[in-house]
């Protein structure tokens, strides 16, 4: 979306206009959703993790700081919707996005996709968080910065800490020397 | 030297998912139906101040209008509750938490109404859910049930609408209904006749509304400007006098900076912030994060405390009331980070501590000790993890194991030994089931 288009948007929707926050969301929503499925592993709890994300950027777009882009604020919401969605919400991984019937045998890249989350489940939720807006929804490092308040540097060294932190827990000796 | 495209291939592995096809279309719908009128730029003060325009003074005359031709208009269809039992059972509402979690009010009963969808309630455990919305409802209510028969939904949109049921879900009663829209947050009863509704007629104000006759009707009896970044985001009531509600404060980033509870003594009118003796009572966390009570009956109250140092903040310790909230007494935790803090009674309660595999805690003696329960629920090393556990009292209650696959497990005796219940797996929407429920 252009800078441009996006700046009235923002303005129309502290203005009270929901045509136009619809519009701001819907651009992000994409993003937005594949970041809540990759922190809660459910379809249906990503979408709505998304949708109460939605609700609380409404009630505080006013204090979105001006020229601020949209994106990474608003994806710093869904993160925090996230993390307060699996805390105590014993039923959150219920939805399982890979519910099958029971099976004895396990398929090797099954066993990893399990490893792999099994592992980012046992780092803290701001190492989860880097790594997956890294790895996962391919952001840049200035754009990790903006959504986490620090410089693009503090960004790439939080991501490779927290890839050395995953490294024990799971098999990647042989992407990280 | 670290091989990122490798690193995101593996990722994408993980979690490469296709946004689901019309999931941002339904969003859309929800966004349009439920969020609040644009911002009235009338400034207004009810709380503590005094400038009020004529063009409020309109609107509220335009509303008291709109309200007495829709209670005329919605017939109260009085239904003969059950009277009360001279010492009623403790209710559910401790269990509740927040009205898109499921409510399991026994072993095989439970309810939940989740976030855009309808109204649903299983008899078998949580294996299947049936839909029993009110008729010719649609979009997303906020219900409270109070056992296994009796409860209420309140729809905010396109008005504000409730709906009692005594018979399951079987049948419901229209209750009330006012002008105008609102966005609906949290929902309380504290007895059949006794209910809170706390939500947002737009975006620059929250609501506190009261009902003394089962939901039949609705007096607003307090109003908080949204400023500061401060918001009520949670209430819970002890009697029809005593209650509390917490206060959510974030900067400019969304970061919490502060979670006080305010608390009432007579029904909701008058508040005052609880500060002094919760902040007394317990060790310090600069500042504390205090969670709306979980109430257990008209005494006993737990109050789960989080550090907000933390990040993300977890709890560190609890505060426990035997005298209705007067004073307050700290209990540890069993070790950090802990998770899904719950109690049945004044006495038995459960905790997760995460540190390593999943630990499930128990105590009998309201917090002041716990022990450890269960880690995993099988031998098997590729069985997988205990994960979420809910008790509907001291003996109980359902875990879920995640590893291939999903399975709901049950306990009878407190958490120590389990049984398999059921698979979780998908179904079509012509068996509704949480996973997959078809709204509108």
């Amino acid at each position: 979306m252009a800078e441009r288009v996006q700046t009235a948007l923002i303005a129309a929707s502290k203005r009270g206009d929901r045509m136009a926050f619809s519009d701001l969301i819907t651009e992000d929503y994409p993003v937005a959703f594949r970041l809540a499925f990759a922190l809660l592993h459910d379809s249906s709890e990503a979408e709505d993790a998304v949708q109460e994300a939605a609700f609380k950027a409404w009630r505080h777009i006013g204090q979105l700081r001006p020229a601020a882009p949209f994106r990474p604020w608003f994806l710093g919401i869904v993160a925090n919707q996230c993390r307060t969605s699996t805390r105590g919400r014993w039923w959150s991984v219920i939805r399982a996005g890979d519910v099958r019937p029971a099976s004895d045998e396990v398929l090797p890249d099954e066993l990893a996709t399990f490893e792999l989350r099994k592992a980012l489940m046992r780092l803290t939720h701001a190492e989860r968080l880097v790594l997956l807006l890294r790895y996962y929804l391919d952001l840049s490092y200035e754009d990790i910065g903006a959504q986490l308040h620090v410089s693009p540097k503090a960004a790439r060294t939080r991501t490779e800490r927290a890839l050395r932190r995953l490294k024990p827990l799971v098999g990647m000796q042989q992407v990280i020397a | 030297m670290i091989d990122e495209t490798e690193v995101a291939a593996q990722f994408r592995r993980a979690f490469g998912v296709d946004v689901p096809p019309g999931a941002a279309p339904r969003l859309r719908a929800v966004l349009r139906d439920r969020l609040g009128p644009p911002a009235s730029r009338v400034e207004h003060r009810v709380w503590g101040g005094l400038r009020i325009s004529l063009r409020l003074v309109a609107a509220l005359a335009l509303l008291a209008v709109g309200v007495a031709a829709a209670a005329t208009f919605f017939a109260a269809h009085r239904v003969n509750m059950p009277p009360e039992p001279a010492n009623p059972p403790p209710f559910y509402h401790a269990l509740a938490g927040r009205a898109a979690d499921p409510l399991m009010v026994s072993a095989t009963i439970g309810w939940w109404t989740p976030l855009g969808g309808p109204v649903l309630r299983t008899v078998d455990g949580g294996a299947t859910w049936d839909q029993v919305s009110p008729g010719g409802t649609s979009g997303a209510g906020t219900g409270y049930f109070i056992d296994a028969m009796r409860g209420w939904v309140v729809y905010g949109s396109p008005h504000i609408s409730t709906y009692r049921t005594v018979d399951g879900g079987r049948s419901w009663s229209a209750l009330s209904s006012g002008a105008g829209s609102f966005e609906t947050g949290w929902l309380f009863f504290i007895d059949p006749s006794h209910g809170w509704l706390l939500g947002y007629p737009s975006t620059m104000e929250q609501v506190l509304f009261r009902t003394q006759d089962g939901g039949a009707h609705w007096t607003a009896v307090m109003r908080w400007p949204n400023e500061g970044g401060c918001t009520r985001d949670g209430m819970a009531f002890s009697s029809p006098l005593v209650g509390w509600i917490s206060v959510l404060c974030l900067n400019g980033d969304l970061a919490i900076t502060s979670k006080t509870l305010l608390m009432t003594h007579d029904g909701g009118s008058t508040w005052s912030l609880a500060a002094r003796p919760l902040n007394a009572a317990g060790p310090s966390c600069s500042p504390c994060l205090f969670d709306v009570p979980i109430v257990l009956d008209r005494q006993h109250s737990v109050i789960v405390v989080s550090a907000s140092s933390d990040a993300p903040p977890s709890p560190v310790y609890l505060l426990v009331t035997s005298d209705g909230g007067t004073t307050w007494s700290p209990r540890s935790l069993p070790g950090k980070p802990t998770s899904s803090v719950q109690f049945v009674d004044a006495e038995h309660g459960w905790a997760i501590s995460s540190a390593g595999d999943p630990w499930l805690y128990g105590t009998s003696d309201g917090g002041l000790t716990w022990t450890p329960i269960a880690t995993k629920l099988v031998a098997d090393a590729a069985a997988g993890e205990l994960h979420g556990v809910h008790f509907v009292d001291s003996n109980h209650g359902f875990a879920i194991r995640v590893y291939s696959q999903v399975d709901m497990l049950t306990t009878s005796d407190g958490g120590h030994t389990w049984k398999f219940l059921a698979v979780l797996n998908r179904n079509t929407c012509s068996h509704p089931t949480p996973t997959n429920y078809c709204p509108g």
